[in-house]
């Protein structure tokens, strides 16, 4: 993975000290509180209803070990002994005091971690495919590109003031485990009819109140070119993105107003004057970053093992969490496997400071030193061998983080929810505890098979409930919790927004709705092959609609 | 108070290399706007026009339109308005306008850099405690950029491959790379393109 050199390193100790200048002068007064929010939101600082929150940004969702070893030790020294992992690859700390926020900043430097950019109305933190670099159906490495997109975003200072934020998500693959259709920008790498490798640019998805589906702009750009392509984009939203009203600010409006060929247009334009200069990646640097993502020293192993197969036979819960929750590698004899972080009525997302530890030694000792964050709230162990796995499973099931329900409906998303944001107006947390116990039966799960459901605790859609397969969305009536059903959403390859299916269910009966979904889409299935999201698709939302509110 | 600040980001300066910092009432009065300087016939005016932007102005309309102005001011209605900073990295790297550009409006210290690595030549401040900091210490920038924006230093980037090609063989490069599980380095070579 990456390592940072003098540069990056000076870059960020410059950067601590800058924001411990800005806190004194906040807590002197020179800064106004309005003057000091966007800096601190900069810096991954919010206030929260409690207390600030602090957001550490995981590059890409890539991690090594001594790196979480660090988040543990804050997660105990500065917070209440928890972390939660958040649906874009980071981790958030819900009590931390504004004093304390410059040791912490500094702490993670020592460890080449920081908080920029993790929020603000500028370039967010990039993500990426969390199995990049492992998965055996990658084109390349997305991670690589990743980085070379941190840095050039890293203090922008020409985009530091957007009219609303800006994500953008890379993938090696077509097969689409960042969601990057629901990106700013969402970039996939490709191959042409020549055989080169470069990306397929994708710009205005997102979700909040006004969800879309990405637009193609561009069908193939020259990797060199990176930079200067994503550079020409955020110069005309810079300019011609809408400020009068934040609701309607972000890039996705932009191109729905104006339309894809007059935004490709202008994007074509700023970058023919940027092609060939300055932003062009110089060969050199591109070697230098891929030099850092090169494959770790796998052993040539056979495909399996005759001491796994025994265990896998002997051992049916074990043979579960394998099923479910470990995914094909590249190379013979190994896995990735996701440590689902949903243990039955516990809050999406969250460790605790021992169980960061557990993570911690786990990559240490069986992955190459190596971790990832999920946007789907999980940690993965990327190169793993399969004869490692009993020992792994064990490990996790002693840490309560055996959970073998990755892919599975209790595998859920879920936002902080009215616990903790001052923006939701309704709780997650809570429902999806109440969900993943309801459903805690394994048999049961495994019977639903592949389902995707999602939370948010408001119509900003941090729990990414437009693209579940079923999304519950939380909204405020005249101080009542009420809890909406979206059905037929993906976040993958074949995107589509969830359909609203009618009024919203009270908190003590969300839960009961989510089961008659679930059980209409029994009753209704082809066969146990056919998914929940492929029901959906062929027979529509009438059979749910007259189940859940009975026929009109 | 206001203070004026210049530095010379465009003219070929380090950023930091302040020209002068003076007292100034306000933005001259005799500003026109972009419209005025379209209308402008040939023989109008005299030269030295001061043009005032503003945020929802297309610098790129302004081509060929520059000669005669020695000064634009590019305003900043609030300092999380931040189309500025695209109107002034267009003005000098599209434009190619070597003039002073300066930033106005609401102009804060933790902005300061962002100004003059986006171009700006000058900037005028009004808030009392940016005032204060600035006779004292300067403002808050950081010394190492990634970007190449719209001034002369050198990105990181450019510092890598610069120390990189000032090594002894210039046909090959030499990463040293740490690699996981291990901290011990390990030699990788590249051929330049």
């Amino acid at each position: 993975m990456y390592r940072y050199d003098e540069f990056d390193h000076q870059f960020v100790r410059e950067r601590v000290e800058q924001f411990r200048d800005q806190v004194e002068r906040r807590l002197k007064g020179d800064l106004t509180e309005d003057q000091f929010k966007p800096l601190r939101l900069q810096n991954g600082l919010y206030l929260q209803l409690h207390a600030y929150m602090l957001r550490v940004a995981i590059p890409y969702g890539t991690l090594s070990s001594r790196q979480m070893h660090k988040l543990a030790d804050l997660s105990a020294k500065y917070d209440k002994g928890y972390g939660h992992f958040t649906t874009r690859q980071n981790i958030q700390y819900n009590w931390i005091s504004l004093a304390d926020t410059p040791a912490i900043l500094e702490e993670l430097a020592e460890v080449e971690m920081h908080a920029i950019q993790t929020s603000g109305n500028c370039i967010r933190n990039v993500t990426a495919d969390h199995l990049a670099g492992a998965s055996a159906d990658e084109i390349e490495d997305p991670r690589p590109y990743a980085e070379l997109i941190r840095q050039w975003s890293t203090l922008h200072p020409e985009f530091a003031f957007l009219p609303r934020k800006f994500k953008i998500a890379v993938v090696g693959s077509e097969k689409d485990r960042a969601a990057i259709r629901f990106h700013d920008i969402g970039l996939c790498l490709v191959k042409n009819d020549e055989d080169e490798v470069g990306f397929q640019v994708h710009v205005g998805g997102g979700m909040g109140r006004s969800p879309f589906v990405a637009h193609q702009i561009r069908d193939f750009l020259p990797k060199e070119d990176l930079l200067a392509y994503v550079e020409a984009i955020l110069r005309v939203y810079n300019q011609f993105g809408r400020r009068d009203n934040k609701y309607k600010a972000r890039v996705k409006i932009l191109v729905h107003e104006a339309g894809l060929d007059e935004i490709r247009a202008a994007v074509e334009a700023e970058y023919g004057h940027l092609q060939g200069g300055r932003l062009t990646i110089p060969r050199a640097e591109q070697d230098r970053i891929l030099a850092y993502f090169q494959d770790p020293e796998f052993e040539t192993l056979s495909d399996t093992d005759i001491a796994y197969e025994r265990a896998l036979q002997e051992n049916p819960d074990f043979a579960r969490w394998v099923k479910n929750n470990t995914h094909p590698h590249k190379k013979p004899g190994y896995v990735s496997a996701t440590i689902a972080l949903k243990s039955t009525g516990e809050a999406p997302g969250d460790a605790d400071t021992h169980q960061l530890h557990v993570l911690a030694d786990l990559g240490e000792r069986y992955s190459f030193d190596e971790l990832r964050v999920s946007h789907e709230q999980n940690v993965i162990l990327p190169h793993v061998r399969k004869i490692d796995l009993i020992e792994i499973w064990a490990t996790l099931v002693d840490a309560g983080m055996g959970a073998p329900v990755s892919g599975l409906i209790a595998d859920i998303i879920a936002c902080p929810g009215l616990d903790y944001c001052a923006l939701a107006n309704a709780r997650s947390i809570p429902v999806a505890q109440e969900i993943s116990q309801r459903f805690a039966n394994l048999e049961a799960q495994q019977d639903i098979g592949p389902l995707k459901l999602k939370i948010s605790g408001c119509i900003n859609a941090c729990g990414h409930h437009h693209v579940g397969h079923i999304g519950i969305l939380g909204v405020d009536r005249k101080n009542e919790e009420l809890y909406q059903i979206t059905l037929g959403g993906s976040g993958e390859e074949d995107a589509s927004i969830g359909t609203i299916i009618g009024p919203g269910f009270p908190a003590d009966k969300i839960t009961d709705a989510v089961e008659t979904t679930v059980g209409t889409y029994l009753d209704i299935r082809q066969d146990e092959n056919e998914t929940f999201l492929q029901t959906y698709r062929r027979v529509g939302a009438t059979p749910f609609k007259e189940r859940l509110y009975g026929t009109a | 108070m206001t203070i004026l600040r210049t530095f010379r980001t465009a003219l070929g300066g380090n950023r930091s290399d302040i020209k002068s910092i003076r007292q100034e009432t306000d933005t001259p009065a005799t500003a026109i706007d972009v419209d005025t300087l379209k209308n402008l016939k040939a023989g109008d005016t005299g030269r030295d026009l001061v043009l005032a932007l503003k945020p929802d102005d297309r610098v790129e309309e302004l081509s060929g339109l520059l000669e005669r102005v020695s000064l634009i001011t590019v305003d900043f209605p609030a300092y999380t308005d931040g189309r500025g900073y695209s109107q002034c990295y267009l003005l000098r790297e599209r434009l190619g306008f070597t003039g002073d550009v300066r930033a106005v409006g609401d102009i804060l210290l933790d902005q300061l850099d962002f100004y003059e690595r986006c171009g700006f030549s000058s900037y005028v401040v009004t808030d009392a405690p940016t005032i204060a900091r600035l006779e004292k210490a300067g403002h808050t920038g950081l010394s190492q950029t990634y970007q190449p924006s719209a001034n002369t230093g050198l990105t990181i980037i450019e510092k890598r491959i610069g120390r990189s090609l000032s090594s002894t063989d210039d046909s090959v490069l030499t990463v040293t790379v740490p690699k996981a599980p291990y901290d011990k380095p390990q030699e990788i070579q590249f051929s330049h393109f």
